[in-house]
Protein backbone atom coordinates (compact mmCIF):
# COMPACT_ATOMS: atom_id res chain seq x y z
CA UNK A 1 0.00 0.00 0.00
CA UNK A 2 1.57 3.16 -0.95
CA UNK A 3 0.86 6.26 1.19
CA UNK A 4 3.58 8.66 0.24
CA UNK A 5 2.41 11.52 -1.79
CA UNK A 6 4.53 14.06 -2.94
CA UNK A 7 3.73 17.96 -3.39
CA UNK A 8 5.79 20.35 -5.08
CA UNK A 9 9.04 17.92 -5.62
CA UNK A 10 8.87 16.98 -1.58
CA UNK A 11 7.72 13.55 -0.39
CA UNK A 12 5.59 13.53 2.04
CA UNK A 13 5.81 9.80 3.84
CA UNK A 14 1.67 10.23 4.19
CA UNK A 15 -0.14 12.33 3.66
CA UNK A 16 -1.17 13.73 7.21
CA UNK A 17 0.15 17.18 8.22
CA UNK A 18 -0.03 18.68 11.53
CA UNK A 19 -2.06 22.42 11.38
CA UNK A 20 0.35 25.45 12.14
CA UNK A 21 -0.20 26.96 15.70
CA UNK A 22 -1.60 23.23 16.82
CA UNK A 23 1.52 21.80 17.34
CA UNK A 24 3.68 24.25 18.44
CA UNK A 25 7.02 23.58 17.60
CA UNK A 26 6.50 19.65 17.08
CA UNK A 27 8.13 18.23 20.12
CA UNK A 28 4.92 18.84 22.63
CA UNK A 29 3.36 15.62 21.15
CA UNK A 30 6.62 13.19 21.51
CA UNK A 31 4.81 11.58 24.09
CA UNK A 32 2.44 10.20 21.66
CA UNK A 33 4.35 9.90 18.63
CA UNK A 34 7.55 10.80 16.45
CA UNK A 35 6.90 14.18 14.31
CA UNK A 36 8.76 11.86 11.50
CA UNK A 37 5.98 9.27 11.26
CA UNK A 38 3.61 12.19 9.99
CA UNK A 39 4.03 13.25 6.50
CA UNK A 40 4.96 16.89 7.71
CA UNK A 41 5.12 19.24 10.84
CA UNK A 42 3.46 22.92 10.08
CA UNK A 43 4.99 25.18 12.88
CA UNK A 44 3.71 27.86 14.96
CA UNK A 45 3.13 30.99 12.61
CA UNK A 46 6.46 32.72 12.66
CA UNK A 47 6.85 36.70 12.00
CA UNK A 48 10.49 38.44 11.66
CA UNK A 49 10.35 39.88 15.23
CA UNK A 50 9.30 37.82 18.57
CA UNK A 51 5.51 38.31 19.31
CA UNK A 52 3.77 38.27 22.80
CA UNK A 53 0.34 37.29 21.55
CA UNK A 54 -2.93 38.67 22.52
CA UNK A 55 -4.11 39.01 26.39
CA UNK A 56 -6.28 35.96 27.65
CA UNK A 57 -8.85 34.89 27.81
CA UNK A 58 -7.68 33.33 24.47
CA UNK A 59 -9.65 30.61 23.56
CA UNK A 60 -13.70 29.36 24.01
CA UNK A 61 -15.55 26.76 23.39
CA UNK A 62 -18.59 26.43 20.98
CA UNK A 63 -20.88 23.61 19.44
CA UNK A 64 -18.54 21.50 17.80
CA UNK A 65 -15.53 23.27 17.62
CA UNK A 66 -13.28 26.23 19.17
CA UNK A 67 -12.76 29.64 18.90
CA UNK A 68 -8.85 30.97 19.45
CA UNK A 69 -7.32 33.93 19.64
CA UNK A 70 -3.68 33.27 20.14
CA UNK A 71 -2.51 36.34 18.17
CA UNK A 72 0.80 35.33 16.72
CA UNK A 73 2.88 34.55 19.94
CA UNK A 74 5.90 33.21 18.54
CA UNK A 75 9.77 33.41 19.35
CA UNK A 76 10.50 35.16 15.66
CA UNK A 77 11.89 33.82 12.39
CA UNK A 78 15.73 33.87 14.15
CA UNK A 79 14.88 32.00 17.09
CA UNK A 80 13.19 29.11 15.19
CA UNK A 81 15.83 28.59 13.06
CA UNK A 82 18.60 28.42 16.09
CA UNK A 83 16.50 26.40 18.29
CA UNK A 84 13.64 24.66 16.99
CA UNK A 85 14.88 23.53 13.46
CA UNK A 86 17.89 21.90 13.82
CA UNK A 87 16.16 19.52 16.49
CA UNK A 88 13.37 19.04 13.93
CA UNK A 89 15.72 18.02 11.16
CA UNK A 90 18.15 16.15 13.28
CA UNK A 91 14.86 14.26 13.77
CA UNK A 92 14.57 13.35 10.15
CA UNK A 93 11.00 15.73 10.61
CA UNK A 94 9.52 17.48 6.89
CA UNK A 95 9.24 21.34 8.58
CA UNK A 96 6.81 23.52 6.79
CA UNK A 97 7.69 27.01 8.00
CA UNK A 98 4.36 29.04 8.25
CA UNK A 99 5.10 33.08 8.19
CA UNK A 100 3.19 36.19 9.13
CA UNK A 101 3.77 39.74 8.71
CA UNK A 102 2.93 43.54 8.53
CA UNK A 103 3.90 44.54 4.92
CA UNK A 104 4.86 42.17 1.95
CA UNK A 105 8.23 42.88 2.24
CA UNK A 106 8.28 41.28 6.01
CA UNK A 107 6.74 38.25 4.20
CA UNK A 108 9.71 38.75 1.21
CA UNK A 109 12.21 38.95 3.97
CA UNK A 110 11.36 36.23 6.06
CA UNK A 111 10.76 33.67 2.66
CA UNK A 112 14.53 35.01 1.97
CA UNK A 113 16.01 34.07 5.06
CA UNK A 114 14.40 30.94 5.47
CA UNK A 115 14.86 29.80 1.50
CA UNK A 116 18.67 29.32 3.23
CA UNK A 117 17.11 27.23 5.49
CA UNK A 118 16.98 23.73 5.87
CA UNK A 119 12.74 24.25 5.82
CA UNK A 120 10.95 22.09 3.23
CA UNK A 121 8.22 24.61 2.31
CA UNK A 122 7.02 27.58 3.38
CA UNK A 123 3.52 27.98 3.93
CA UNK A 124 2.37 31.44 3.58
CA UNK A 125 -0.15 32.62 5.96
CA UNK A 126 -2.39 35.60 4.12
CA UNK A 127 -5.83 34.90 6.14
CA UNK A 128 -4.65 35.21 10.72
CA UNK A 129 -7.89 36.86 11.52
CA UNK A 130 -6.07 37.57 14.91
CA UNK A 131 -3.91 40.54 14.71
CA UNK A 132 -4.00 43.48 12.78
CA UNK A 133 -0.62 42.22 11.12
CA UNK A 134 -1.86 38.86 10.49
CA UNK A 135 -2.04 39.42 6.72
CA UNK A 136 -5.49 39.27 6.68
CA UNK A 137 -5.25 42.36 4.59
CA UNK A 138 -3.42 40.36 1.72
CA UNK A 139 -5.75 37.35 2.20
CA UNK A 140 -9.07 38.85 0.75
CA UNK A 141 -9.47 40.18 -2.53
CA UNK A 142 -7.58 38.18 -5.51
CA UNK A 143 -5.46 41.52 -6.27
CA UNK A 144 -3.60 41.19 -3.23
CA UNK A 145 -3.49 37.36 -2.92
CA UNK A 146 -1.82 37.87 -6.40
CA UNK A 147 0.12 41.10 -5.68
CA UNK A 148 1.87 39.06 -2.30
CA UNK A 149 2.45 35.85 -4.01
CA UNK A 150 4.27 37.38 -6.60
CA UNK A 151 6.78 39.37 -4.94
CA UNK A 152 7.41 36.37 -2.17
CA UNK A 153 7.83 34.46 -5.11
CA UNK A 154 10.36 36.37 -6.27
CA UNK A 155 12.43 35.23 -2.93
CA UNK A 156 11.15 32.36 -2.09
CA UNK A 157 13.52 29.19 -3.13
CA UNK A 158 11.38 26.76 -1.22
CA UNK A 159 8.32 25.18 -2.72
CA UNK A 160 5.48 28.29 -1.20
CA UNK A 161 2.59 26.92 0.34
CA UNK A 162 -0.06 29.82 0.30
CA UNK A 163 -3.08 29.40 3.25
CA UNK A 164 -6.06 30.73 2.04
CA UNK A 165 -8.73 32.44 4.16
CA UNK A 166 -12.83 31.04 4.21
CA UNK A 167 -13.56 34.25 5.16
CA UNK A 168 -13.57 35.75 1.21
CA UNK A 169 -16.21 36.36 -1.35
CA UNK A 170 -15.13 33.49 -3.91
CA UNK A 171 -12.12 31.09 -2.59
CA UNK A 172 -11.46 29.92 -5.81
CA UNK A 173 -11.06 33.75 -6.73
CA UNK A 174 -7.93 34.09 -4.47
CA UNK A 175 -6.67 30.09 -5.45
CA UNK A 176 -6.50 31.29 -9.10
CA UNK A 177 -4.73 34.63 -8.31
CA UNK A 178 -2.10 32.78 -6.10
CA UNK A 179 -1.81 29.85 -9.03
CA UNK A 180 -1.15 32.33 -11.44
CA UNK A 181 1.39 34.31 -9.33
CA UNK A 182 3.93 31.42 -8.96
CA UNK A 183 2.15 29.44 -5.12
CA UNK A 184 3.20 25.89 -5.49
CA UNK A 185 0.85 24.69 -3.35
CA UNK A 186 -2.70 25.75 -1.64
CA UNK A 187 -3.32 25.04 2.09
CA UNK A 188 -7.24 25.59 3.04
CA UNK A 189 -9.19 26.54 5.14
CA UNK A 190 -7.64 28.94 8.03
CA UNK A 191 -10.36 29.69 10.65
CA UNK A 192 -13.70 30.69 10.16
CA UNK A 193 -13.94 34.34 11.96
CA UNK A 194 -16.59 34.18 14.72
CA UNK A 195 -17.33 35.24 18.34
CA UNK A 196 -18.85 34.53 21.67
CA UNK A 197 -21.12 36.43 24.04
CA UNK A 198 -20.97 35.70 27.70
CA UNK A 199 -24.28 36.34 28.22
CA UNK A 200 -24.43 36.85 32.21
CA UNK A 201 -21.38 39.76 31.88
CA UNK A 202 -22.31 40.54 28.36
CA UNK A 203 -18.77 40.50 27.25
CA UNK A 204 -17.32 38.67 24.27
CA UNK A 205 -15.64 35.56 25.93
CA UNK A 206 -12.48 36.42 23.95
CA UNK A 207 -9.68 39.15 24.97
CA UNK A 208 -9.95 40.02 21.02
CA UNK A 209 -13.80 40.25 20.81
CA UNK A 210 -13.31 37.79 17.92
CA UNK A 211 -11.73 34.48 17.06
CA UNK A 212 -10.92 32.34 14.49
CA UNK A 213 -13.15 28.99 14.40
CA UNK A 214 -12.03 25.18 13.94
CA UNK A 215 -13.25 22.04 14.44
CA UNK A 216 -15.80 19.51 13.49
CA UNK A 217 -18.29 22.52 12.82
CA UNK A 218 -16.37 23.98 10.36
CA UNK A 219 -15.74 20.49 8.38
CA UNK A 220 -18.27 20.69 5.70
CA UNK A 221 -17.38 24.34 5.24
CA UNK A 222 -14.11 23.21 4.33
CA UNK A 223 -14.69 20.16 2.34
CA UNK A 224 -16.67 22.49 -0.02
CA UNK A 225 -13.97 24.87 -0.49
CA UNK A 226 -11.65 22.46 -0.96
CA UNK A 227 -14.07 20.97 -3.62
CA UNK A 228 -14.40 24.48 -5.36
CA UNK A 229 -10.64 25.04 -4.78
CA UNK A 230 -9.74 21.88 -6.62
CA UNK A 231 -12.30 22.42 -9.57
CA UNK A 232 -9.84 25.24 -10.04
CA UNK A 233 -6.08 25.59 -10.15
CA UNK A 234 -4.16 22.66 -10.95
CA UNK A 235 -1.54 22.80 -7.84
CA UNK A 236 -1.54 20.15 -5.11
CA UNK A 237 -3.86 21.43 -2.01
CA UNK A 238 -3.54 20.37 1.84
CA UNK A 239 -6.50 20.65 3.19
CA UNK A 240 -8.06 20.86 6.17
CA UNK A 241 -10.89 21.75 8.81
CA UNK A 242 -12.37 19.59 11.45
CA UNK A 243 -10.85 16.26 10.41
CA UNK A 244 -10.57 14.09 13.28
CA UNK A 245 -10.96 10.74 11.76
CA UNK A 246 -9.62 8.82 8.81
CA UNK A 247 -13.18 8.98 7.12
CA UNK A 248 -13.32 12.73 7.62
CA UNK A 249 -9.62 12.57 6.12
CA UNK A 250 -10.96 10.62 2.63
CA UNK A 251 -13.83 13.43 2.36
CA UNK A 252 -10.55 16.00 1.75
CA UNK A 253 -8.46 13.89 -0.53
CA UNK A 254 -12.04 12.52 -3.00
CA UNK A 255 -13.00 16.92 -2.37
CA UNK A 256 -9.30 17.36 -4.52
CA UNK A 257 -6.73 17.30 -1.57
CA UNK A 258 -3.39 15.95 -2.09
CA UNK A 259 -2.77 15.52 2.01
CA UNK A 260 -4.81 16.61 4.90
CA UNK A 261 -3.72 18.46 7.87
CA UNK A 262 -4.98 17.62 11.66
CA UNK A 263 -5.40 20.51 14.17
CA UNK A 264 -8.28 21.02 16.95
CA UNK A 265 -8.57 17.36 17.07
CA UNK A 266 -6.03 16.69 18.45
CA UNK A 267 -6.76 18.99 21.56
CA UNK A 268 -9.46 16.05 22.33
CA UNK A 269 -7.02 12.73 21.29
CA UNK A 270 -3.59 13.57 21.11
CA UNK A 271 -3.07 10.75 19.29
CA UNK A 272 -5.44 12.39 15.96
CA UNK A 273 -3.19 12.50 13.69
CA UNK A 274 -2.04 8.93 13.84
CA UNK A 275 -5.36 8.10 14.13
CA UNK A 276 -6.79 9.78 11.02
CA UNK A 277 -3.43 8.36 9.38
CA UNK A 278 -4.68 4.71 10.24
CA UNK A 279 -8.11 5.50 9.75
CA UNK A 280 -6.95 6.30 5.49
CA UNK A 281 -4.75 3.27 5.50
CA UNK A 282 -8.56 0.69 6.52
CA UNK A 283 -10.59 2.69 4.31
CA UNK A 284 -8.23 1.80 1.57
CA UNK A 285 -8.00 -1.36 2.74
CA UNK A 286 -11.70 -2.43 2.81
CA UNK A 287 -12.44 -0.30 -0.65
CA UNK A 288 -8.91 -2.17 -2.42
CA UNK A 289 -7.34 0.57 -2.92
CA UNK A 290 -3.31 0.20 -3.17
CA UNK A 291 -2.30 4.10 -3.48
CA UNK A 292 -3.90 6.87 -1.73
CA UNK A 293 -3.26 9.35 -4.91
CA UNK A 294 -5.98 7.34 -6.74
CA UNK A 295 -8.10 8.82 -4.00
CA UNK A 296 -7.40 12.51 -4.79
CA UNK A 297 -10.55 14.53 -6.21
CA UNK A 298 -12.06 11.39 -7.02
CA UNK A 299 -15.30 12.57 -5.60
CA UNK A 300 -18.03 11.83 -8.73
CA UNK A 301 -19.86 15.29 -8.67
CA UNK A 302 -23.72 15.84 -10.20
CA UNK B 1 2.44 12.04 30.20
CA UNK B 2 -0.43 9.54 28.89
CA UNK B 3 -3.94 9.23 28.01
CA UNK B 4 -5.46 6.48 30.09
CA UNK B 5 -8.82 4.98 30.21
CA UNK B 6 -9.15 4.82 33.53
CA UNK B 7 -12.37 2.85 35.65
CA UNK B 8 -14.23 4.86 37.71
CA UNK B 9 -14.50 3.65 41.84
CA UNK B 10 -16.76 6.10 43.06
CA UNK B 11 -18.56 9.39 42.47
CA UNK B 12 -19.88 11.12 45.20
CA UNK B 13 -21.84 14.15 45.92
CA UNK B 14 -20.11 16.73 48.16
CA UNK B 15 -22.68 19.28 47.79
CA UNK B 16 -25.07 20.65 45.16
CA UNK B 17 -22.35 21.33 42.77
CA UNK B 18 -19.11 19.15 44.28
CA UNK B 19 -18.49 15.78 43.11
CA UNK B 20 -15.62 13.99 44.69
CA UNK B 21 -14.23 11.47 41.89
CA UNK B 22 -12.50 8.17 42.46
CA UNK B 23 -10.87 6.10 39.68
CA UNK B 24 -8.32 3.98 38.36
CA UNK B 25 -5.78 4.53 36.56
CA UNK B 26 -2.14 3.15 37.51
CA UNK B 27 0.37 4.87 35.05
CA UNK B 28 -1.14 8.10 35.69
CA UNK B 29 -1.17 7.92 39.46
CA UNK B 30 2.16 6.94 39.31
CA UNK B 31 3.79 10.00 37.25
CA UNK B 32 1.16 12.11 39.31
CA UNK B 33 2.86 14.80 41.06
CA UNK B 34 1.35 16.87 44.10
CA UNK B 35 -0.49 20.40 41.88
CA UNK B 36 -0.16 18.74 38.50
CA UNK B 37 -3.51 18.60 36.68
CA UNK B 38 -5.58 16.09 34.12
CA UNK B 39 -7.32 16.96 30.70
CA UNK B 40 -10.31 15.62 31.55
CA UNK B 41 -12.45 14.36 28.46
CA UNK B 42 -16.21 14.87 29.34
CA UNK B 43 -18.09 12.54 26.41
CA UNK B 44 -18.09 13.44 22.54
CA UNK B 45 -20.34 16.48 22.70
CA UNK B 46 -17.81 18.85 24.15
CA UNK B 47 -14.42 19.44 21.86
CA UNK B 48 -11.87 20.46 24.79
CA UNK B 49 -11.65 18.29 27.47
CA UNK B 50 -11.21 19.94 31.18
CA UNK B 51 -8.46 20.69 33.44
CA UNK B 52 -9.16 19.26 36.74
CA UNK B 53 -6.25 19.08 39.28
CA UNK B 54 -5.26 16.25 40.89
CA UNK B 55 -6.69 15.62 44.97
CA UNK B 56 -5.03 12.72 45.60
CA UNK B 57 -2.63 9.85 43.80
CA UNK B 58 -1.24 6.71 45.08
CA UNK B 59 0.98 4.82 43.05
CA UNK B 60 1.04 2.02 44.87
CA UNK B 61 -3.27 1.62 44.37
CA UNK B 62 -3.17 3.24 40.89
CA UNK B 63 -5.92 5.43 42.26
CA UNK B 64 -6.46 9.11 41.92
CA UNK B 65 -8.99 10.88 43.06
CA UNK B 66 -10.30 14.30 41.46
CA UNK B 67 -12.65 16.86 43.10
CA UNK B 68 -14.62 19.37 40.87
CA UNK B 69 -17.99 21.74 40.58
CA UNK B 70 -20.58 21.45 37.95
CA UNK B 71 -19.37 24.69 36.07
CA UNK B 72 -21.01 23.46 32.59
CA UNK B 73 -21.89 21.29 30.03
CA UNK B 74 -18.26 18.96 30.84
CA UNK B 75 -18.41 19.07 34.14
CA UNK B 76 -22.19 17.84 34.00
CA UNK B 77 -21.34 15.10 31.93
CA UNK B 78 -18.64 13.93 34.63
CA UNK B 79 -20.73 14.33 38.01
CA UNK B 80 -22.97 11.74 36.15
CA UNK B 81 -20.80 9.21 35.38
CA UNK B 82 -21.32 6.18 37.59
CA UNK B 83 -18.41 3.60 39.48
CA UNK B 84 -17.75 1.44 36.77
CA UNK B 85 -17.56 3.56 34.14
CA UNK B 86 -15.03 4.58 31.71
CA UNK B 87 -13.31 7.66 32.42
CA UNK B 88 -10.05 9.23 29.59
CA UNK B 89 -7.48 11.06 31.37
CA UNK B 90 -4.74 13.18 29.77
CA UNK B 91 -1.93 13.76 32.59
CA UNK B 92 -0.32 14.33 34.71
CA UNK B 93 0.25 17.61 33.06
CA UNK B 94 2.54 20.64 34.17
CA UNK B 95 5.15 21.58 37.52
CA UNK B 96 3.60 21.08 40.43
CA UNK B 97 4.69 22.24 44.08
CA UNK B 98 8.03 20.86 44.38
CA UNK B 99 8.12 19.39 47.80
CA UNK B 100 11.72 19.28 48.09
CA UNK B 101 11.58 22.95 47.56
CA UNK B 102 9.21 23.92 50.54
CA UNK B 103 11.28 23.67 53.52
CA UNK B 104 10.24 22.09 56.67
CA UNK B 105 7.67 24.37 57.82
CA UNK B 106 5.20 24.66 54.91
CA UNK B 107 1.33 26.92 55.03
CA UNK B 108 -0.81 25.92 52.73
CA UNK B 109 -3.42 28.05 52.02
CA UNK B 110 -6.40 27.12 49.82
CA UNK B 111 -9.60 28.94 48.74
CA UNK B 112 -13.25 27.17 47.67
CA UNK B 113 -12.35 24.44 45.83
CA UNK B 114 -8.59 25.25 45.29
CA UNK B 115 -8.50 23.03 48.75
CA UNK B 116 -8.44 20.15 46.96
CA UNK B 117 -4.88 20.24 45.24
CA UNK B 118 -3.41 21.29 48.32
CA UNK B 119 -4.56 17.64 50.03
CA UNK B 120 -2.15 15.92 48.01
CA UNK B 121 0.65 18.03 48.75
CA UNK B 122 0.09 17.58 52.02
CA UNK B 123 0.28 14.08 51.29
CA UNK B 124 3.46 14.00 49.82
CA UNK B 125 5.01 16.56 52.38
CA UNK B 126 3.60 14.51 55.29
CA UNK B 127 5.98 10.94 53.74
CA UNK B 128 8.59 13.24 53.86
CA UNK B 129 8.06 13.68 57.53
CA UNK B 130 6.39 17.53 57.21
CA UNK B 131 3.18 18.48 58.79
CA UNK B 132 1.94 21.93 57.01
CA UNK B 133 -0.01 24.02 58.52
CA UNK B 134 -3.19 24.76 56.31
CA UNK B 135 -5.65 27.66 55.89
CA UNK B 136 -9.19 26.78 54.66
CA UNK B 137 -10.85 29.67 53.13
CA UNK B 138 -14.45 29.69 52.27
CA UNK B 139 -17.43 32.25 51.45
CA UNK B 140 -19.44 30.70 54.21
CA UNK B 141 -19.93 27.50 56.80
CA UNK B 142 -21.99 25.51 54.36
CA UNK B 143 -19.04 25.16 51.83
CA UNK B 144 -16.34 23.96 54.20
CA UNK B 145 -14.35 20.92 52.82
CA UNK B 146 -11.52 19.09 53.61
CA UNK B 147 -10.98 20.22 56.85
CA UNK B 148 -11.29 16.59 58.65
CA UNK B 149 -9.26 14.66 55.93
CA UNK B 150 -5.97 17.45 56.56
CA UNK B 151 -6.92 16.77 60.69
CA UNK B 152 -6.88 13.12 59.80
CA UNK B 153 -3.14 13.75 58.14
CA UNK B 154 -2.16 15.59 61.45
CA UNK B 155 -2.30 19.32 60.00
CA UNK B 156 -3.19 22.20 61.97
CA UNK B 157 -6.43 22.94 59.96
CA UNK B 158 -7.01 27.15 60.10
CA UNK B 159 -10.83 27.99 59.00
CA UNK B 160 -11.74 31.42 57.78
CA UNK B 161 -15.12 32.07 55.96
CA UNK B 162 -15.66 35.79 54.76
CA UNK B 163 -19.22 36.07 56.79
CA UNK B 164 -17.89 34.55 59.91
CA UNK B 165 -20.36 31.79 59.80
CA UNK B 166 -17.34 29.34 61.05
CA UNK B 167 -14.02 29.66 61.90
CA UNK B 168 -12.29 33.47 60.97
CA UNK B 169 -14.11 36.24 60.00
CA UNK B 170 -12.80 37.25 57.16
CA UNK B 171 -10.82 36.71 53.72
CA UNK B 172 -7.83 34.26 53.18
CA UNK B 173 -5.52 36.87 53.06
CA UNK B 174 -6.28 38.63 56.20
CA UNK B 175 -5.80 34.97 58.45
CA UNK B 176 -2.66 34.39 56.81
CA UNK B 177 -1.70 37.82 57.24
CA UNK B 178 -1.90 37.09 60.71
CA UNK B 179 0.06 33.39 60.48
CA UNK B 180 2.93 34.75 59.08
CA UNK B 181 3.13 37.16 62.07
CA UNK B 182 4.26 34.09 63.55
CA UNK B 183 7.86 34.29 61.27
CA UNK B 184 8.01 30.52 61.21
CA UNK B 185 7.14 29.88 57.49
CA UNK B 186 9.78 28.45 54.84
CA UNK B 187 6.89 28.38 52.48
CA UNK B 188 3.10 29.34 51.40
CA UNK B 189 1.29 27.48 49.05
CA UNK B 190 -1.60 28.78 47.44
CA UNK B 191 -4.69 27.56 45.02
CA UNK B 192 -7.98 29.12 44.94
CA UNK B 193 -9.84 31.98 43.41
CA UNK B 194 -7.90 34.78 41.89
CA UNK B 195 -9.15 37.62 44.30
CA UNK B 196 -7.41 35.65 47.01
CA UNK B 197 -3.89 34.29 45.44
CA UNK B 198 -4.05 37.99 44.41
CA UNK B 199 -4.36 39.41 47.90
CA UNK B 200 -2.30 36.62 49.42
CA UNK B 201 0.86 35.89 47.54
CA UNK B 202 2.08 39.95 48.51
CA UNK B 203 2.00 39.35 51.86
CA UNK B 204 4.33 36.24 51.57
CA UNK B 205 6.15 37.88 49.38
CA UNK B 206 6.49 41.15 51.45
CA UNK B 207 7.79 38.76 54.61
CA UNK B 208 10.35 37.33 52.11
CA UNK B 209 8.98 33.90 52.04
CA UNK B 210 8.78 31.78 48.96
CA UNK B 211 5.64 31.55 47.31
CA UNK B 212 4.26 29.21 45.15
CA UNK B 213 0.59 29.68 43.32
CA UNK B 214 -1.54 27.41 41.44
CA UNK B 215 -3.19 29.12 38.09
CA UNK B 216 -5.97 28.88 36.48
CA UNK B 217 -6.66 29.70 32.55
CA UNK B 218 -8.70 28.59 29.58
CA UNK B 219 -7.13 25.40 28.20
CA UNK B 220 -6.77 24.12 25.00
CA UNK B 221 -4.63 20.80 24.39
CA UNK B 222 -3.19 20.79 27.74
CA UNK B 223 0.31 19.80 26.63
CA UNK B 224 2.03 23.30 25.66
CA UNK B 225 1.22 23.12 21.95
CA UNK B 226 -1.66 25.83 21.44
CA UNK B 227 -0.18 28.76 23.81
CA UNK B 228 -4.22 29.36 24.55
CA UNK B 229 -3.68 29.64 28.78
CA UNK B 230 -0.95 31.69 29.10
CA UNK B 231 -0.20 33.78 32.06
CA UNK B 232 2.16 36.74 32.27
CA UNK B 233 5.86 36.38 34.14
CA UNK B 234 7.70 39.56 34.90
CA UNK B 235 11.09 39.27 33.38
CA UNK B 236 14.14 41.99 32.11
CA UNK B 237 13.13 42.23 28.39
CA UNK B 238 11.97 45.41 27.20
CA UNK B 239 8.23 44.79 27.72
CA UNK B 240 8.86 43.49 31.53
CA UNK B 241 7.14 40.06 30.84
CA UNK B 242 6.69 37.10 28.86
CA UNK B 243 3.87 34.85 28.52
CA UNK B 244 4.36 31.09 29.88
CA UNK B 245 2.10 28.36 29.82
CA UNK B 246 -0.63 27.37 32.39
CA UNK B 247 -0.73 24.00 31.25
CA UNK B 248 3.05 22.76 30.62
CA UNK B 249 5.25 25.22 32.57
CA UNK B 250 3.02 25.99 35.30
CA UNK B 251 0.09 25.51 36.48
CA UNK B 252 2.37 26.60 39.32
CA UNK B 253 3.96 29.61 39.16
CA UNK B 254 6.50 31.14 42.08
CA UNK B 255 4.02 33.98 42.89
CA UNK B 256 6.70 36.93 42.94
CA UNK B 257 7.60 36.37 39.32
CA UNK B 258 4.07 36.25 37.97
CA UNK B 259 2.36 39.87 36.62
CA UNK B 260 -1.05 39.63 38.79
CA UNK B 261 -2.63 42.53 37.33
CA UNK B 262 -2.78 40.25 33.71
CA UNK B 263 -4.91 37.27 35.24
CA UNK B 264 -8.19 37.10 34.88
CA UNK B 265 -8.55 40.31 32.41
Amino acid sequence: MNLSVNIAGITLKNPIVTASGTCGFGDEYTPFYKSSDLGAIAVKGLTLAPRLGNPVIRIAEVSSGILNSIGLQNPGVHVFMEKELPRLKREGVTVIANISGNSISDYCEMAQILSNTAVDMIEMNISCPNVKEGGVAFGVKPKTVAEITREVRKYCKKPLIVKLSPNVADIAQNALAAESEGADVLSLINTLIGMKIDIHTRRPVLHNNIGGLSGPCVKPVAVRMVWQVANSVNIPIIGMGGIETGEDAVEFLLAGASAVAIGTAAFTNPYAPITVLQGIEQYMKENGIDDVNDLVGKVQSY
Amino acid sequence: MVVEIGKIIKNEKLSETLFDLHFYAPKVAKEALPGQILQVKCGDKVTLRRPISICDADAKTGILRICFDVRGEGTKYLSERKAGDEIDVLGPLGKGYEIQKLGDRVLLAGGGIGTFPLFFTANQLKEKGILPDVVLAFRSAELVNMKEEFEFLGCRVFISTDDGSQGFCGYACNLVETLLQENIYSSVCLCGPLPMMKTTAPLAIAHGIPCYASLEERMGCGVGACLACVCSIKDESENGFHHERVCADGPVFDAKTVKWEDCGK
